[in-house]
């Protein structure tokens, strides 16, 4: 098997063994990175191969001293929204183009610490607005399944490169589904943890009550293991809560497990293979020992449009710091007032998408939209919350398509941008709720382009559903 | 725009947003908006969120101390080009 074809836990058992150093296991990813992502994929922005070697030949030493964290010298990639000081951090927006961060994300430097080699950072929707990464300001990533379609978004540049075995693992962002939705286009593994799980300093904010760092990897078990690194209590996080998950908890069987299938999930608007292929996870799971129940969330159908008003408000609050005054480009240099340096600097800057979301945001939060809108958009978020309690009495887990349809034409444009959104209504709704969810592929390996089964479940449970991911990729090896 | 959510006046929520947009993209944003907010309208909708929302939270606090310790030249060096004038963040002269 070639050796960037392992999974994570093989990586870390050979460099025990000294099978490979991991420098040389670094090597191979990056020449692979070099020699296929230019022509093939574009899910990379920027990349340092000192950067990387230097990561590597420490850990290499820690290998060697024994007793080494469990990601030693494990290369991965990380979405360019999360802030690394040794690498640029873009956002892939024009108004960070050269942005180099001085710090690292609370995330990255947990990573460091296990001694885990950072190979480069990948490519996005800008500003994590949008789910096709097409909205990036430098390029547009394929899918690896099929270069002519998306590979999702915003976390596509991340999928992509798990998926192309670029990376053992990558770090994304989710916001509305933008790790989950990406996975599922891609076939991958799509972890969204809990919010507050993982912290968010260090992750550049688009919509702060629902932002969270989350993980994309082969398998379950091998997200098991990036989870357990990067899930701790951060003082510098307000929202930080302590997750304790450890890899061991994620292996075992599903019998009595109660799994939920909600209809509203299963609108019209999901495709039949979609529905199918997941109806048909849904048997495996039977045969597993598990249980189906019936669950109602009737609120879910605001959800779509709730989450883009909360995330689209918190969007224009949270973008207003792009000023070009202390990072960031500028360009409004022969402006006669500060008020219209920063309206150029913010309007060379930012690209259409962003524009339209922080136009959205600000117009929910004008004085005579915030009732009509904003606050109404928080009922319903409270409605969803109490859908997802009520509905979690009767059931463990909830089982759902992640995204209606498989990947589309990257060149498939639309007039209505509400099309594109519409489409998120399978993982907008785990976002309000801040409960974490998983996306994982519905066959190991599909004649046809991959189709993503999403799991989500309470609070915290972590371990739960990532066991239940396990056992059904177990299932159907 | 006006509380129906139609369209009144692009430009003055461009003005609101700190973006400065030139007569095209203007009527481009205008034609997406008005679909945009008809399609958040949707939540007005829900007779359900009729109720106020009334969610009681409790904020955690934090005493207002420093505790990131970055040193003055590294925040300085994320700065835009032209950004800094010896140890300061410049900006254009807008006074006379």
């Amino acid at each position: 098997m070639n050796i960037t074809e392992r999974s994570l836990k093989d990586h870390a058992l050979a460099l025990r063994r000294g099978e490979y150093s991991a420098e040389e296991l670094c090597e191979a990813y990056f020449s692979k990175i070099q020699k296929e992502d230019p022509v093939r994929y574009s899910a990379f922005l920027d990349m340092s191969h000192e950067v990387t070697v230097k990561q590597a030949r420490r850990a290499d030493r820690l290998l060697r001293q024994g007793d080494a964290p469990l990601l030693c010298g494990i290369p991965y990639a990380a979405k360019d929204n999360i802030c690394t000081k040794d690498l640029k951090t873009t956002a892939a927006s024009n108004i960070l183009r050269d942005h180099i961060p001085p710090y690292d994300a609370t995330a990255i430097e947990l990573l460091k610490k296990q001694g885990a080699a950072l190979l480069g950072k990948t490519n996005m929707d800008e500003f994590a607005m949008g789910s096709t990464s097409k909205s990036s300001a430098f390029k547009e990533t394929a899918n690896p399944k099929d270069k002519r379609l998306t590979p999702g978004g915003s976390s596509g540049g991340s999928a992509c490169a798990v998926s192309a075995g670029l990376a053992p693992f990558a770090l994304g962002s989710d916001t509305g589904g933008s790790v989950r939705q990406p996975a599922s286009f891609c076939g991958c593994v799509g972890i969204c943890p809990t919010y507050g799980a993982v912290s968010r300093y260090g992750l550049i904010a688009f919509a702060s009550s629902l932002d969270r760092i989350g993980v994309l990897a082969r398998s379950c078990a091998d997200g098991a293991l990036v989870l357990s690194a990067i899930c701790k209590r951060d003082k510098r996080d307000a929202t930080s809560l302590s997750l304790s998950l450890s890899p061991d908890e994620c292996i075992g069987g599903v019998a009595g497990l109660r799994l939920g299938i909600a209809e509203e999930l299963f609108s019209d608007a999901v495709s039949s293979k979609v529905k199918d292929a997941v109806l048909k996870a849904a048997e495996v799971y039977r045969s597993m020992g598990a249980e189906l129940v019936s669950v109602s969330l009737p609120s879910l159908r605001y959800a779509t449009e709730a989450y883009y008003i909360i995330s689209s408000a918190e969007a224009s609050s949270n973008l207003a710091r792009y000023d070009g005054i202390r990072f960031g480009s500028r360009s409004g240099e022969s402006a006669s007032s500060m008020d219209e340096f920063y309206k150029i600097n913010r309007s060379e800057g930012f690209g259409k998408e962003v524009k339209r979301r922080i136009m959205l945001g600000t117009f929910v939060l004008s004085a005579g939209s915030y009732d009509d809108y904003y606050k109404k958009a928080l009922s319903v978020r409270e409605l969803v919350k109490a859908d997802y309690r009520k509905a979690f009495e009767r059931c463990d887990l909830i089982l759902s398509p992640t995204s209606p349809t498989t990947a589309y034409p990257l060149l498939r444009e639309s007039d209505d941008p509400t099309a594109v959104y519409a489409e998120d209504l399978c993982t907008v709704s785990q976002s309000l709720a801040g409960i974490p969810a998983v996306s994982l592929p519905c066959e190991k390996r599909s004649a046809g382009l991959p189709i993503g089964m999403q799991l989500c479940g309470p609070a915290l449970s972590e371990s739960l559903l990532l066991r239940a991911g396990t056992a059904y990729e177990e299932a159907i090896k | 725009m006006n509380n129906n959510g139609n369209i009144t006046d692009t430009s003055a929520l461009a003005e609101l947003s700190r973006l400065k947009l030139s007569e095209g993209e203007l009527s481009e944003l205008e034609r997406d908006m008005e679909k945009i907010v008809s399609f958040a309208k949707k939540v007005c909708e829900s007779a359900e969120s009729e109720k106020p929302f009334t969610v009681k939270r409790k904020n955690v606090l934090r005493a207002d101390s420093p505790s990131i310790k970055i040193k003055r030249k590294r925040l300085l060096s994320a700065a835009p080009r032209g950004g800094v004038l010896s140890h300061y963040y410049a900006v254009p002269r807008v006074v006379d």
